[in-house]
């Protein structure tokens, strides 16, 4: 059934598949910009807004957020989509007239509820730790984003078979999180 | 449990409550232990960024590739047009060229039609109130169509909204009733309000079903000449149509 299909995709995203990431994106590109075009943004701010939503999705299928699917991949991404180009219509002062159903932004739409709209902005301190993690080794930043984007738990990353056992991991990961904090600190 | 220990199964999600209960405590209490969520928090933050923006990119990459992909389509779109004026030019013997050879109408109906997603009704797996039109969609999203049929019809007429129509016409369209499809996707185009432009493609497409060569040349020029959707692949069929 069409959920086993959904929840397969979200397997082969999880495991990194370049090509489902490629197909996921075309399959759903021009049903969106068809979608979208009732509320009347020029194509570019669709592109725009299609590729905010797909991001949302992935980051969200890759943090474990979004474990299961109970609608289509499809169906999800037209639901942030909405939130999206009605926040950025909201934004630009614009009527968000009678096309838009405003029962889309319930609260207790599951959908939404594992939508991180956050700042995109980040703190002077995010941006230092952004920059310092960055010019971390490979390795390094390969561990801290199991660590704090996949939210894997040592035994995770230790099924991986990158390392022996759990004590490597966390001695590893503690002078990675000690490199970058001392290049934190040379920087200040 | 040490202060990394706790931490670690808070960026986990792997939290007992016992433990969640230590960490909250901890946090209002130990200052150290606030710093340190706190700069881990702010590397999780960091990381995610770090991620979105070198997936966006990759995005835009894409997006690069399709555009030109498509130029060149809309080189060929251009071509297109010249041949269909020469086509419409030489008349008779065209057509009866055209006749002799013939147009395989189930093989460009299976390669053209695809089902029109559900992007208006979003499924909630906490919704309370189970009414027709949320079994309806579960039940279209499941490509269970004949169910999705019970249900839509059954849906009062109080609640009728603007979209139904056209996903009831969908349904019957996987069901193999085209015909009724048809009424209902009509209907959709005299309301002029929503689905028109999707609605003249699906009735290309019976038209196609029903080997209607007259009324599904009529359906693709009014898709091409009044609406923006599918305009390529509405060419694409016109041109195999003739």
């Amino acid at each position: 059934m069409i959920n086993q299909q959904e929840n397969n995709i979200l397997e082969d995203l999880k495991h990194g598949s370049q090509q489902t990431l490629r197909k996921v994106y075309e399959d759903n590109r021009e049903k969106f910009i068809n979608f979208a075009r009732r509320y009347n943004l020029p194509e570019d701010d669709v592109i725009d807004v299609y590729q905010d939503a797909y991001v949302i999705f992935y980051n969200n299928v890759m943090s474990g957020k979004l474990e299961t699917m109970t609608s289509s991949v499809s169906t999800y991404l037209f639901s942030v989509g909405k939130y999206l180009i009605f926040d950025k219509m909201k934004k630009n002062n614009k009527n968000v007239g009678s096309n838009f159903d405003l029962a889309i932004v319930r609260d207790e739409d599951e959908i939404l509820e594992t939508i991180e709209i956050e700042e995109q902005t980040l703190t002077h301190e995010q941006e230092l730790l952004r920059k310092h993690f960055s010019s971390l080794g490979k390795q390094c930043q390969e561990l801290l984003n199991l660590f704090y984007y996949r939210g894997f738990t040592i035994k995770d990353i230790l099924e991986q078979g990158n390392y022996n056992n759990e004590n490597v991991i966390k001695s590893a990961k503690s002078r990675c999180m000690k490199t970058l904090k001392e290049r934190i600190n040379s920087n200040n | 449990m040490t202060n990394e220990d706790l931490l670690y199964h808070y960026f986990s999600n792997s939290l007992s409550e016992d433990q969640l209960l230590d960490f909250n405590k901890r946090l209002d209490t130990d200052a150290e232990f606030k710093t340190e969520f706190e700069f881990e928090n702010n590397l999780k933050k960091a990381i995610k960024q770090n991620n979105s923006i070198t997936l966006k990119n990759q995005l835009k990459a894409f997006e690069s590739e399709i555009s030109s992909k498509e130029t060149v389509s809309d080189t060929s779109k251009f071509n297109w047009r010249i041949a269909a004026s020469i086509v419409l030019f030489l008349g008779a013997g065209w057509f009866g060229y055209n006749a002799l050879l013939g147009v395989d109408y189930n093989s460009l109906y299976n390669s053209n039609f695809n089902n029109y997603p559900n992007t208006e009704f979003a499924i909630t797996r906490s919704d309370t109130i189970d009414s027709f039109e949320r079994k309806a969609f579960v039940a279209y999203e499941a490509q269970d169509y004949n169910n999705a049929i019970l249900n839509f019809n059954a849906i009062a007429d109080i609640e009728q909204k603007e979209y139904l129509d056209f996903y009831v016409a969908q349904s019957y369209l996987n069901s193999n009733a085209p015909n009724k499809a048809k009424v209902l996707f009509e209907k959709t185009v005299a309301n002029n309000k929503i689905f028109v432009a999707e609605s003249h493609w699906y009735l290309a497409l019976i038209a196609v079903k029903l080997k209607d060569k007259t009324e599904a040349i009529k359906q693709l020029r009014i898709l091409i000449e009044d609406f923006d959707f599918n305009n390529t692949k509405a060419e694409a069929l016109l041109k195999e149509l003739h």
